[in-house]
């Protein structure tokens, strides 16, 4: 079976707060209203609707239930979701297109992050016999990873607040990004640990926030975006869970999804990784292979707004709009889910 | 730890507290039932009513409900179920009747219990009117009445009243 | 704040009283009640709801008290961590897993060769957890280490109290300490103590 061409052909993101009060289908509904604006399509016209979202963070069993209210599901449509990021969404999305029983889809996704204590909330899916229990935080985790990579000199903590200074800079760019700055890295270097070794410049800032795509196929595609973002590879792989039984100074899920998205076959222009933690762009830079003329997260990246559920996908919409504006050719965009880079998801796209 | 079996089970007990906002479409409904007053939201584009006004969201049309629209006191039972089982904490006699009732001027019912009759007089079509708590323990939540209880109208036959579907 | 309220009994008023812990800008809405008892005028007070301008906000608590079965060859692990003795099993390429693995992560095999080993081990990754929160190990500033059992091969993750990040490294030697109650679970195994030196 010859696999379909399929593409983003439309992006909306809703600018990134923290204690937000509205809502998630509130958040939600407007963002996917702008989208059917944007691309100029109905709910009717949407063959296929994917949610990414967690219950845990919203504190409520099938939360994601009550945000099919932000879709509009009269006349009975075609939905579905995933208990995970945005991007995985946009994954079951793809496959869906894949199979030929639908043409276009829209996939959103929603987090307030804020609304709960997120660092101890992440850490409630891993092993519940023999970490969960000790009640590490996320931080914690990605600190034990950022320790052995430091130790094993795979980085350096100036390489880490380098990638901080970077992403926080360009976030003064982009109207969705919540942690802006212009701190050089000295400044950067100077402040205390907040997780030994990491500091918090070097993990994400949590923020309330939700986003959504649009994917079309072949000539359906072409009609609806000038440049459409056509999906050229696309991958994800998993790690043990067993924190101790896997490398804490390399990612091997990552390496493998870039090799099979078909990173390597040619320059990327832009990758829009999704890192949480500083160490983490330097682990999954150097695991696709990424060379020096690769811009990295033009956007900011996660660092400098982390809705969590929906920050994968954020990577996907960044991306895709350096297609649609004409500025990028060739892009990847990542999602990462799970303690220390556990699963990762790639994605390789390009303009005609 | 060990049990009969010889396999072990493990108390592990997770807790979370999170920050809840309603949102600022429910405000209208939640100050009401403060106030002693049932507050729906009609849709600008469907017209209908919605009590509770679920996230002030359309489910049908995905439109913001606009427009406050005061509903009840009294509603219809428009189905009901006899509860014989008993739950943890549990306060009310067995056997009780959960109801969905559909207040008068809203277009989807809400749960609630009903009381004062037998179990076995409920039916689909009965007038009831809430009973409220004591007001010194009125909050935002439908939990200011204590249940519903019969009014002794005459029964009302489903889908002649609010253009319901 | 003053507010006045009808002291006769059973009377109350509402009060608003600003708390941060509803969430950042927040105000409380209580009830106050006044009651005569035995002549002496006792005032307690409820809150009744909070809001964030004229959003309404409360606090959800969500819990679960899950009892998990673990199966058969976790029970043996637990029941031998709840007696104080550390037992692994071997992978099928050699490799000793503590805490033990059921089935191989590589392979899928399942595993079944128990090895014993000692109560030291080897810190092979640490982070510092300088503001302790309610159910972890300890109270007080300690590290989270990854730590390989003396006979193990895969490390595991447990707290040590190290007492200041300087006094923990990659190497760093640590001993089990035992909780004193062990009703069950990796928590009996209270944290580990530095037994100096770094191999």
């Amino acid at each position: 079976m010859a696999l379909r061409d399929i593409a983003i052909v439309g992006t909306a993101q809703r600018p990134s707060e923290v204690n937000s009060t509205f809502t998630s289908v509130e958040i939600l509904l407007p963002v996917i209203q702008q989208l059917l604006d944007k691309v100029g399509i109905e709910r009717s016209d949407i063959g296929f609707w994917c949610h990414g979202s967690c219950d845990y963070m919203s504190g409520q069993p099938f939360s994601f239930v009550s945000a099919v209210d932000a879709i509009g599901a009269w006349p009975p449509i075609v939905e579905s979701h995933v208990e995970a990021d945005g991007a995985l969404a946009l994954y079951e999305a793809w496959v869906k297109i894949q199979t030929g029983e639908v043409d276009v889809a829209l996939v959103f996704s929603n987090g307030k992050t804020t609304s709960g204590p997120i660092d101890q909330i992440l850490s409630l899916q891993t092993d519940p016999y023999m970490v969960a229990p000790l009640k590490p935080g996320f931080d914690a985790l990605a600190a034990l990873q950022a320790r052995a990579c430091l130790d094993a000199g795979v980085v350096t903590e100036r390489q880490m607040a380098e990638v901080a200074s970077r992403s926080r800079r360009d976030a003064n760019n982009n109207a969705i990004a919540f942690t802006k700055g212009n701190e050089s890295v000295e400044e950067l270097l100077a402040m205390p640990y907040t997780m030994n070794p990491l500091r918090a410049h070097d993990c994400a800032t949590p923020v309330d926030g939700c986003n959504a795509v649009v994917l079309a196929a072949g000539d359906i595609a072409r009609r609806l975006a000038t440049r459409p973002a056509w999906i050229r590879g696309i991958d994800h792989r998993i790690d043990t869970q067993r924190l101790g039984a896997r490398s804490m100074t390399e990612s091997s899920s990552a390496a493998i999804a870039a090799q099979k998205a078909g990173v390597g076959k040619d320059r990327i222009d832009v990758a829009e990784l999704h890192a949480p933690y500083t160490h983490q762009e330097l682990l999954l830079r150097k695991a696709m292979g990424l060379s020096e003329s690769t811009h990295i997260n033009p956007s900011g990246g996660a660092l400098v707004a982390n809705p969590a559920m929906a920050a994968g996908l954020a990577r996907f919409a960044e991306a895709a709009e350096s297609i649609f504006a004409g500025s990028a050719d060739r892009v990847l965009a990542h999602c990462t889910s799970g303690p220390m880079l556990q699963q990762n998801l790639v994605c390789v796209m390009e303009g005609e | 730890m060990s049990e009969a079996d010889g396999l072990v089970r493990l108390r592990q007990p997770i807790g979370v507290t999170y920050n809840w906002s309603a949102g600022p479409n429910a405000t209208s409904h939640l100050a009401g039932l403060i106030a002693g007053k049932f507050i729906g939201k009609r849709c600008p584009s469907c017209a209908l009513v919605y009590f509770p006004p679920r996230n002030g969201v359309c489910p049908k049309c995905a439109k913001i409900l606009a427009g406050d629209v005061e509903v009840g006191p009294k509603g219809t039972i428009t189905t009901f179920c006899i509860v014989n089982v008993p739950f943890l904490g549990q306060k009310i006699k067995l056997p009780y009747v959960a109801a969905q009732i559909l207040l008068d001027g809203a277009d989807i019912s809400m749960q609630h219990l009903i009381q004062e009759c037998e179990a076995e007089d409920v039916r689909i079509g009965m007038r009831v009117e809430p009973v409220w708590k004591d007001k010194s323990e009125w909050g935002p939540s439908l939990e200011n009445i204590q249940h519903f209880r019969p009014t002794g109208e005459p029964d009302r036959v489903m889908g002649t009243e609010s253009g319901a579907s | 704040m003053t507010r006045h309220c009808d002291t006769s009994n059973n009377s109350s008023v509402k009060v608003e009283a600003s708390r941060e812990e509803f969430g950042a800008g927040s105000v409380v809405v209580m009830s106050i009640r006044c009651r005569w008892r035995d002549k002496k005028l006792v005032v307690s007070g409820t809150t009744s709801h909070a809001m964030v301008g004229d959003v309404f906000v409360a606090p959800l608590e969500v819990s679960y008290p899950y009892k998990r079965t673990v199966g058969t060859l976790l029970s043996r692990f637990f029941t031998s961590l709840s007696e104080c003795r550390l037992e692994g099993t071997r992978g099928s390429d050699g490799r000793v897993y503590f805490p033990p693995a059921e089935f191989d992560p590589v392979t899928g095999v399942q595993l079944t060769e128990w090895v014993s080993l000692s109560d030291t081990g080897t810190v092979s990754t640490w982070a510092w957890q300088s503001a302790p929160v309610e159910g972890q190990p300890l109270a007080h500033p300690f590290a989270w280490a990854l730590i390989t059992i003396d006979g193990a091969d895969v490390p595991m993750l447990h707290a040590v109290d190290a007492g200041s990040p300087d006094n923990i490294a990659t190497g760093t030697k640590v001993k089990v300490r035992w909780a004193e109650e062990r009703p069950g679970g990796v928590t009996d195994i209270a944290c580990f103590d530095v037994v100096g030196g770094v191999s």
